[in-house]
């Protein structure tokens, strides 16, 4: 047995084996007449925003300090690029975005805002092994992170002409630790501040949400709360889903928003909760939180879910008014499931483009105008949990 | 000429079986093995359980929709392949929050699997594309040819072959074998 495809075809049926066919036949199907009502599926705990953070064993403060690696920000060169094209949908939007379809190709992508359709391709540099995360704050400088070594992020700068032309990946800075999904880092508009989470090497494993001027080199860091956590297994804790400020003022994570100045130290019982779970219905969840380029908004999604999983009954986004402290619906899309990527604002704060699901379909792309509430489809077929830097 | 002109009318006279007999009959005959491959893709049986059932009863309530009863193989194939993708996004929405799930089947957490080796294999398909680890799984656990892996993954039979060549590739790399 030496070939690949005879390992995976032993591998294959070992694991199918685990199945006994007396356990799957014993009931038929579930729910299939009125005599014969839906067994109770296995129940799951779906985390409560609330229980998201947990206390710290000790918070470990930590002082502002500088990253081993800080350089500074190329100068932008001038686009000879030809003309720019028209801006996507209004002045100032860039009309091109980078995707990381981060389910499907280990590769960014340059995606035409207006219509969807893809560009250059945008590969890993030869060491990066992982492409994690993708991230931009003006809509043309970008960053890109990937891990390298064990337990260490490398990350990479590259530009987006006018017209969708990508400059090659420039590695600028190594990090400790893993960003741990797309959706753990943000850029700020000067390019150079990066908001990111990530969680550090050995055991118990801390967490950190760390805020870096890669000019100067200044890093602010604090921690999450810590958990247990072992290969495979999902961290206990929330401990990503960031985004920032255009200015770099505010960063956005969990359920949460706390400004950038404020001192390193302990996450916990820090920066202002923008919603929990359950607030909007009693299986009504939080899906991640998106603060607007301006740093006044703060777009979440709520879904509703039955047994642990999202229904398609209604996908909403809201949005949570920092000066007033209220919340209005958005938008909703009934019959749709919003994905882990979801919301994706331009460097205006005028459009966002939302990834949704259809009923047993794949996922789609449609660009919402948050000035005229108009929602446009995007032929985007190719996208599937894509995370989008725009 | 005459044997079929005499099967097309035995058919003909036989009347279809009830909604209910023919889901029961298709459960019986494909449940395993759609439940197998969904663990395939899941990593463990009550996800791949619940993808199925949902398949079923899915194929039930469209059956009266469904003019040719020979499509509902592969209706539920694809019904399960796009149930297992739901699954696997709610799951990343509750990574992204680092709430837990069942341990995958090939994980260090889970001793189901005989032999580090299988182990070893399975863990490499776990780190591939999502689409990659579709084709590998419908290709050579349920054995299918390429048109059928086609229509239950909605794309083309090229890219079932590009993808299972990049595939196979990617884990001959991982397990230092000929690919």
């Amino acid at each position: 047995m030496n070939t690949v495809e005879d390992r995976l075809r032993d591998a294959y049926r070992a694991a199918a084996e685990t199945v006994r066919p007396e356990t799957v036949l014993a009931e038929g199907v579930r729910g299939l007449r009125d005599d014969d009502p839906p067994r109770a599926r296995r129940p799951r705990r779906w985390p409560a925003r609330g229980r998201l953070l947990i206390p710290l064993a000790a918070a470990a403060a930590v002082a502002a300090v500088a990253i081993g690696a800080s350089v500074l920000l190329p100068r932008p060169a001038p686009d000879r690029s030809g003309p720019p094209q028209t801006a996507a949908a209004g002045r100032g939007t860039p009309a091109f975005f980078v995707a990381l379809n981060w389910s499907l190709h280990p590769s960014m992508v340059v995606v035409n805002a207006t219509t969807g359709t893809r560009g250059a391709t945008i590969r890993l540099p030869f060491r990066a092994t992982e492409l994690t995360g993708v991230a931009t704050g003006d809509g043309r400088t970008f960053v890109a992170a990937a891990r390298t070594a064990a337990c260490r992020t490398s990350l990479y700068r590259f530009r987006v002409s006018a017209r969708g032309r990508p400059t090659t990946l420039t590695r600028f800075a190594s990090v400790p630790g893993v960003i741990g999904s797309p959706w753990d880092m943000a850029l700020a508009r000067d390019g150079r501040t990066i908001a990111y989470a990530t969680l550090a090497c050995g055991q118990p494993r801390k967490a950190y949400l760390a805020v870096v001027n890669t000019a100067t080199g200044q890093m602010r860091r604090w921690t999450f709360g810590v958990g247990t956590a072992s290969a495979g297994q999902p961290f206990q804790d929330c401990t990503g889903d960031v985004s920032l400020s255009a200015g770099g003022h505010l960063v956005a994570f969990c359920d949460r928003v706390l400004r950038t100045n404020a001192p390193p130290g302990s996450l916990v019982r820090r920066g202002r909760v923008v919603a929990r779970s359950g607030e909007f219905g009693p299986s009504v969840v939080l899906g991640g939180l998106e603060v607007a380029p301006d740093g006044k908004t703060v777009y979440f999604d709520t879904f509703r879910v039955r047994h642990d999983k999202p229904t398609w009954r209604g996908w909403q986004l809201r949005a949570f008014d920092l000066a007033t402290g209220r919340t209005s619906l958005v938008r909703s899309l009934p019959g749709t499931q919003g994905t882990p990527a979801a919301v994706a604002p331009d460097p205006t704060g005028r459009f966002l483009m939302i990834e949704y699901a259809l009923r047993d379909g794949p996922t789609r792309l449609a660009r919402l105008d948050l000035a005229t509430g108009r929602l446009t489809p995007l032929n985007a077929r190719w996208v599937v949990d894509a995370a989008i830097a725009w | 000429m005459a044997t079929n002109t005499a099967d097309s009318l035995g058919k003909a006279s036989q009347p279809a079986p009830s909604a209910d007999d023919f889901v029961d009959e298709m459960f019986r005959a494909h449940a395993v093995s759609l439940v197998r491959v969904a663990v395939l893709l899941l990593g463990d049986q009550p996800s791949a359980e619940d993808v199925v059932q949902d398949a079923f009863l899915r194929l039930y309530r469209g059956l009266p929709g469904l003019r040719d009863r020979d499509k509902a193989l592969p209706y539920l194939r694809a019904s399960v392949i796009n149930g297992a993708r739901s699954v696997l996004r709610a799951r990343r929405r509750a990574l992204l929050r680092r709430s837990p799930h069942e341990p995958a089947v090939w994980s260090a957490e889970s001793a189901v699997i005989d032999g580090e080796a299988r182990q070893e294999v399975l863990l490499a398909v776990a780190r591939l594309p999502r689409r990659s680890r579709e084709v590998l799984a419908l290709r050579y656990y349920l054995d299918l040819p390429d048109d059928e892996i086609a229509a239950a993954l909605g794309v083309s039979r090229g890219t079932v072959s590009s993808t299972a060549a990049r595939a196979r590739a990617a884990l001959a790399r991982a397990l230092k074998e000929e690919p």
